[in-house]
């Protein structure tokens, strides 16, 4: 591949960002169109708009507590990221954001993640039945032992008298 | 000399490679928040237990999730 190719290469992003709780819900709605007009500018393909909530920050972030956060994903030519990233930063409304790169899990990749985790159940599965196993293999002994020793107690008796028997003769 | 060990100690796992998880999504602060110390540092390898493919990750999510404010930099 040669330089030109590569820095043509369609990537795709997943971006979160953080949105000031000062706006209410409704005052939001325009905000989040013109994010992506922004993205579309730079002939970004959006494939998913998803709202994560309003949420408590970790830390203030310029004095306030709570914020919006939002994720968008898009397609994106791989050489206009920094300019959408310079972009972003300059509009004021968002607080912050970051910008991922997120790889296309293929057919094939997903089912063998699918695999693995039947897999993973199966082995959990047998783990279980065999712990079971071994807590009734426990409580199986207990009794065995217990009914022994009843007998052996009773031939013990048994035994006691024969020698008492044989002593007196 | 020889480091003792302790048998009360668990024995480690990678937490990762148990599940069958791939990549570490850095949005998810609870899980997260398992290899963070109470100082809010990120545990190392010998005391996690995580694989050293999965602590890579797990470093790199860590730091994310804390520059969108889903995990602390600082204790309170």
């Amino acid at each position: 591949m040669t330089e030109e190719q590569q820095e043509l290469r369609v990537e795709h992003y997943e971006m979160l960002y953080i949105l000031s709780a000062n706006y209410t819900a409704e005052e939001i709605k325009p905000i989040i169109e013109k994010i992506a007009s922004l993205i579309k500018e730079q002939h970004g393909e959006i494939t998913k708009d998803e709202d994560a909530g309003k949420l408590k920050f970790a830390y203030p972030i310029k004095q306030q507590n709570h914020g919006y956060y939002r994720l968008f994903e898009f397609n994106l030519v791989k050489n206009n990221l920094q300019n959408l990233n310079k972009i972003l930063g300059l509009t004021n409304e968002i607080l912050r954001f970051i910008i991922v790169k997120k790889k296309i899990k293929t057919e094939t990749e997903l089912k063998k993640e699918k695999d693995l985790q039947d897999k993973l159940a199966k082995k959990k599965e047998k783990e279980i039945e065999k712990i079971k196993a071994d807590k009734k293999e426990i409580k199986e002994k207990v009794p065995k032992e217990r009914g022994r020793e009843k007998i052996s107690l009773e031939d013990l008796d048994k035994k006691l008298d024969e020698i008492l028997d044989t002593n007196k003769l | 000399m020889p480091r003792e060990t302790n048998l009360l100690e668990k024995e480690k796992y990678c937490y990762f490679c148990v599940n069958g998880l791939k990549d570490i999504d850095y949005k998810d602060g609870q899980l997260l928040r398992r290899w963070t110390s109470s100082y809010n540092k990120i545990v190392p390898r010998r005391r996690s237990g995580v694989c050293s493919k999965h602590q890579r990750k797990l470093a790199n999510a860590i730091k994310r999730a804390r520059y969108m404010a889903i995990l602390p930099y600082l204790p309170r």
